[in-house]
């Protein structure tokens, strides 16, 4: 197709680009009378209705300068040359208009404020799988786009002229304008090169392309559809200019890095290297990994400036006393171990195969840790080579030892300083053979996975370092004590730490092709709302949500997008709302909840104008609820944050609580969040707290076989709240626990503590253990047990105060594993008075018996505390058992 | 190296290996045909090699696939071929097993630490030749404790337990009731759990440390040197329990040349192992630290602080009449 004149071209973007998915067919005539319909001919009309808004727009006062032609794509079957796209424009720096404006007032979809029907969001259905189709002509080999070298010596240049090319590429907002445009992969290409040079410093930038060596190095890359698009889309990019920089560094130290690797019986990946080039780049510069290498020597330096790139220095480096060259060298050693392994074939097989995300995962690995050394990292690729799912276990090959053979604590400076001379950089061997605790077991396992090219990562837990590893689809936790929503993941390449986020990205890339689609979608629409009418954005932005909703930074975009235009449509809100419900609550509650608080009540409550509405919001929630989590979340904030929405007047908050109630009565997994529901209707009034327990009574009566769910709920609530007789109540079928009580000597007086409450400083996981807790305060015995290392303390409320004439304290083999108790006793349960310290070789026992001879102070209140070191504190006993001091009858 | 003037044999089968076993029982090569490129490689370089099978002496080869999917067809298809393979704990890739003619392992090599780096595996071919050559000692020295009665049975016994490989069941027993008083230190000496003396001194059940806790110096001291001087111990574990000294000695600040002098023991005892190459960056770390405090100061501050605390303790009791039982 012959090139078309900048002056005929700047009017015919401006119609084509900005109009045709807003005018109908007839305002296209007099382009046609111009005789420039011959250009526009192979671009399908849009079906897009016109309507009375939308024929209003005005005429751009600028126009743009070319179209550019469908690409000239020539795929081959052998696949030898990579198809090309003539990509010489990219280089153009001529204005190019924005939208015409489309602002218009955005009418309120629900007047009355009383209708609570969702405008729906409907679930997307793509037309056609763009991702695969658009693929499609390059299928074993990789889209091209021509080179354009010099393009890239002005980044910001190229960033308008990409994003003014997108636009005029663009037809309308609808569906299928945007999946139409995302099947052209020169699209794909300049979408995804302008989000690179969005998240660049495009000054720096433009230092690093201006040198023709980082240039060349680079430019194949960034014409490179699939390396570019995992570099940019597959994880967060930040500082994208280092990472850049760095790539052209590991180009130039392994020239092979473009040469295909192929191994008997690995399924080839052709330019395996350049994506874990990508992926080391992108990490090492997020993260600002230096390594634990020494400083670079005055000879290393050299080296590195005689490769005459400018290397951008990383933010804060100074501050670290670090040369800015030590990165590029952290991640140069990183790639190079990756690349050696490559060649070797020594990795795990299922490396090859690993998409962009998971290589982060892997090549990204904690490049701030001796376990991330090259050195260490080979040992255990060669000593640690195991099945994926082996990895969960590999931490036992370290022994647990908290002092090291010369007696010194794992926390002091002693424990692994004396071995460093037999181990010159082998962290991990060292400490197989001294030994470690749970941080260092727990890295050594995701360190080996890793390695060995197995997606892992090291996570935080109170008191604990567990590690999670990445296999048959989903993360696995490993040495970890405790529920999910303590771990926090130490890094993770979307920069959440949470194990949900985890959880969620795992989901998100579960589709894979249409998380692609939404991530260039949000591109698009980015490419719009950095124009003057940003509104334009609104409806890709919405798309994109549709698309993969689990995507987080969409959400912040669409709200940010749509600004106080959906604080006037309720109605759509709602529609979001049953969108977010219906598509992910039925798997993930807990997810489902995130987003919901996150992104999407912070705008919907304050939109929806009656509590009737906000009611259907939260039945969508409950509705779609059907697998509970099978650890504890933090239910209480979504709970609380619909609750609170719903105003003073308690007839809503009644329907709310009932809503609540029949959910748990289908399903009494969800029984913990009756406890909640108890603490609610407590701080409202007596009546209303009444109310709500009837529901309950009223529940069990309707599913008997939710009897265990709703108690443990309830009993729970009565606790927290305080409320003996309630608790004691719903205990009355749970007094026979069946636990097996050792016999001893009894004390002189009554027992006072039947029919009091127990009250833990934190919950074990278990929630039908609540249920015995008040049978261990009877001589039958039952079970008090707190979670592993946190709030380790148990208190006891008599029915009545009392003088104290002794306590039997029965422990499950021991009282304290690791402690010490310490027993004190209060009148109004906030004075508290020390009465006895129990030493270690007491709670060593099975039970203890306390008999207080002369005194006999009044008491309400007993706590126990244990005040076990190294966060190994628990209570866990069979019973507590408190007599008064007079004679027994 | 002495090779045997046999060629080792190759089953299809771990239990047809087992079958066919003679005195040098059965060496099984794992590795992971669909997870592991290099154990596959290994399988022509180092497995099929002339040298390996030479080493192997009359033992029977078998070479056994671990799969990652173990529902996999190939996975079921051969099945059979490790099938009756006791749990073989296998955890790391490639891993050669060795099993006597019972079927009772009694040595694995896991990894480049004990295979090598290179394709023929230099190192492993070693290896197997040691564990094979160490077998036979204790097949023979075995045979020979048979025969022998009372000290002298021990005597043998006690030299098959210090072979680099596995002891045969219940060697202990054995030696006990050889020796019943353990008049020659061989029970004590198989017996002696250094790790175990540590915890005990440092009154711990599992290496962590109570924050209040205070060793008795004179006491970890006097049974440290009694352990030292322990001829009938092994010199490792008598390093290692002569570590906890230094370690406290240190930490009681004993400095200069007298905590130079007990690391230097360590050394003299035994230089090869690790303890004894340790020795000289001792020496350095902490032989020239300085305290402030004198031990004996330190020692007087730490049992007025631990004494005041325990009567602080039972004054409470007392005053309040608690009895704990």
């Amino acid at each position: 197709m012959s090139r078309i004149k900048p002056s005929h071209a700047l009017l015919l973007t401006a119609v084509i680009g900005i109009t045709a998915g807003y005018l109908s067919a007839p305002s296209l005539l007099p382009l046609m009378q111009h005789g420039l319909y011959k250009v526009y001919e192979q671009v399908e009309p849009s079906p897009v209705t016109t309507t009375e808004n939308e024929q209003e727009v005005t005429t751009p006062e600028t126009v743009a300068p070319a179209i550019q032609p469908t690409p000239s794509i020539t795929a081959t079957d052998e696949g030898d040359t990579p198809p090309t796209v003539d990509d010489d424009a990219l280089a153009d720096d001529t204005e190019i208009a924005d939208f015409p404006s489309l602002e218009r007032e955005v009418e309120d979809d629900d007047p009355t404020g009383e209708n609570t029907t969702p405008n729906s969001i409907t679930k997307y259905q793509p037309r056609v799988p763009i991702a695969n189709e658009a693929d499609k002509p390059f299928r074993e080999q990789t889209f091209t786009g021509k080179g354009a070298t010099t393009a890239w010596n002005s980044p910001k240049t190229l960033k308008r002229n990409l994003g003014a090319k997108v636009r005029a590429r663009l037809k309308g907002t609808s569906q299928q304008d945007v999946e139409n445009l995302l099947l052209d992969p020169e699209v794909r290409l300049m979408l995804t090169q302008w989000e690179l040079l969005n998240r660049s410093n495009l000054d720096d930038l433009e230092k690093v392309m201006r040198n023709a060596k980082s240039r060349d190095a680079l430019t194949p890359l960034l014409n490179d559809l699939e390396w570019i698009s995992g570099f940019v889309y597959d994880g967060e990019l930040q500082n994208a200019e280092i990472a850049l920089a760095m790539v052209a560094h590991f180009r130039q130290v392994d020239p092979n890095m473009d040469k295909a690797v192929t191994h008997e019986g690995i399924t080839p990946c052709p330019l395996l290297k350049r994506r874990v080039a990508g992926a080391v780049a992108a990490e090492f510069a997020r993260q600002g990994w230096y390594g634990e290498e020494k400083e670079l020597t005055r000879e290393e330096l050299a080296e590195m400036k005689k490769l005459g790139y400018f290397m951008p220095t990383l933010p804060g480096a100074r501050s670290r006393g670090r040369n800015k060259q030590d990165v590029y060298r952290a991640a140069r050693e990183r790639y190079l171990y990756f690349a050696e392994s490559i060649d070797q074939g020594s990795l795990h097989s299922k490396f090859w195969q690993l998409p962009d995300w998971q290589l982060r995962y892997v090549c990204g690995w904690k490049g701030n840790s001796p376990f991330g050394t090259a050195s260490t990292m080979r040992w255990l690729r060669d000593n640690c080579a195991a099945p994926a799912s082996a990895y969960v276990s590999m931490c036992s090959q370290v022994p647990y030892l908290p002092t090291n053979v010369y007696g010194d604590s794992i926390h002091s400076e002693w424990y692994y300083q004396p071995f460093d001379v037999l181990y010159p950089g082998n962290f991990a061997k060292e400490t197989r053979d001294v030994g470690a605790v749970c941080g260092g077991l727990s890295h050594f396992g995701a360190s080996s996975a890793c390695a060995n090219g197995v997606p892992a990562i090291t996570m935080g837990e109170p008191g604990h370092c567990a590690y999670a590893v990445y296999f048959d689809g989903s993360w696995h936790p490993a040495n970890s004590l405790n529920p999910e929503e303590r771990r926090s993941p130490h890094w993770s390449i979307w920069g959440e730490y949470t194990w949900s986020a985890l959880q969620m990205q795992e989901d998100m890339y579960s589709n894979g092709a249409i998380t692609r689609d939404a991530q260039m979608a949000i591109s698009l629409a980015s490419i719009l709302a950095d124009q003057r009418n940003p509104v334009h954005a609104l409806p890709v932005y919405e798309l994109a949500v549709q698309m993969q909703p689990l995507y987080k930074p969409v959400w912040s975009l669409y709200m940010e997008a749509a600004g106080k235009s959906l604080g006037r449509r309720p109605r759509r809100w709602l529609g979001v709302n049953e969108f977010v419900c219906s598509t992910i609550a039925p798997q993930q509650s807990k997810s489902c909840a995130l987003l919901l608080q996150e992104k999407v009540y912070p705008g919907m409550l304050k939109a929806l104008r009656s509590p009737k509405q906000k009611l259907a919001a939260f039945e969508s929630y409950f509705n779609n609820l059907s697998t509970a989590e099978k650890e504890q979340w933090n239910y209480r904030a979504l709970l609380s944050m619909q609750y609170d929405s719903l105003g003073k007047a308690l007839a809503h908050k009644e329907r709310y609580m009932q809503m609540l109630v029949d959910t748990v009565a289908k399903n009494p997994d969800f029984g913990p969040w009756m406890a909640w529901a108890v603490i609610a209707a407590h701080a409202e009034n007596k009546s209303f707290y009444k109310k709500v327990v009837a529901m309950a009574h009223d529940a069990v009566a309707r599913h008997p076989e939710a009897k265990d769910g709703i108690s443990s709920g309830i009993i729970r609530g009565a606790e927290e709240i305080g409320d003996i007789e309630l608790a004691n109540l719903w205990s009355t079928s749970y007094l026979n626990s069946g636990t097996n009580m050792p016999s001893f000597e009894p004390l002189g007086g009554n027992l006072i503590s039947a029919g009091g409450l127990v009250k833990l400083g934190s919950y074990a996981d278990d929630q039908n253990l609540v249920l015995y807790h008040a049978a261990a305060l009877t001589e039958k015995g039952g079970s008090i047990s707190s979670e592993p290392n946190t709030a380790a303390h148990v208190t006891v409320e008599l029915p009545k105060r009392e003088n104290i004439g002794g306590m039997v304290l029965v422990g499950r083999g021991a009282l304290s594993r690791r402690g010490y108790l310490v027993v004190e006793i209060s009148t109004d349960g906030k004075t508290w008075k020390h009465l006895v310290e129990l030493s270690r070789e007491e709670c060593g026992k099975e039970i203890v018996r306390l008999n207080l001879k002369q005194n006999h102070p009044p008491a309400k209140f007993v706590r126990i505390t244990d005040n076990a070191i190294s966060g190994e504190a628990q209570i866990d006993l069979k019973a507590i058992l408190v007599y008064d001091n007079k004679k027994a009858k | 190296m002495v090779f045997s003037s046999h060629a080792a044999q190759r089953a299809e089968t771990y239990q047809n290996a087992l079958n066919m076993a003679g005195s040098d029982g059965v060496i099984a090569y794992c590795y992971g045909p669909d997870w592991n490129r290099r154990s596959v490689m290994l399988l022509n370089s180092f497995w099929k090699s002339e040298k390996l099978s030479e080493a192997a002496g009359d033992a029977i080869l078998v070479a056994v696939p671990f799969y990652e999917d173990k529902h996999s067809a190939e996975a079921s298809r051969h099945s059979h071929i490790g099938s009756g393979m006791p749990n073989p704990a296998f955890s790391v890739c490639p891993t050669v097993m060795f099993f006597d003619k019972n079927g009772r392992m009694y040595a694995s090599m896991q990894g480049n630490d004990y295979l090598g780096t290179d394709a023929a595996c230099t190192e492993g071919v070693k290896n197997v030749q040691k564990y094979l050559q160490a077998l036979r000692t204790q097949q023979q020295l075995m045979a020979k404790a048979d025969s022998a009665q009372g000290e002298e049975k021990a005597k043998i016994l006690a030299q098959v337990a210090e072979l680099p490989i596995k002891s045969p069941d219940g060697l202990l027993q054995q030696i006990k009731e050889a020796d019943p008083k353990d008049k020659l230190g061989y029970a004590r000496r198989l017996e002696f759990n250094a790790r175990a003396f540590m915890y005990d001194q440092l009154d711990t059940k599992d290496g962590f440390l109570h924050p209040d806790f205070e060793p008795d110096y004179t006491k970890m001291m006097k049974d440290c040197e009694a352990v030292f001087r322990d001829d009938a111990l092994r010199s490792r574990d008598r390093q290692a329990v002569y570590n906890l000294y230094i370690g406290q000695s240190r930490r009681e600040h004993i400095q200069g040349n007298r905590l130079k002098g007990l690391i230097r023991k360590v050394n003299k005892l035994d230089p090869d192992t690790d303890y004894g190459q340790l020795s000289p960056t001792l020496m350095n770390l902490w032989g020239s630290l300085k305290h402030k405090t004198t031990p004996e100061e330190r020692r007087a501050e730490r049992n007025k602080k631990k004494t005041k605390e325990k009567e602080k303790r039972e004054k409470k009791r007392q005053e309040r009449h608690i009895e704990v039982n």
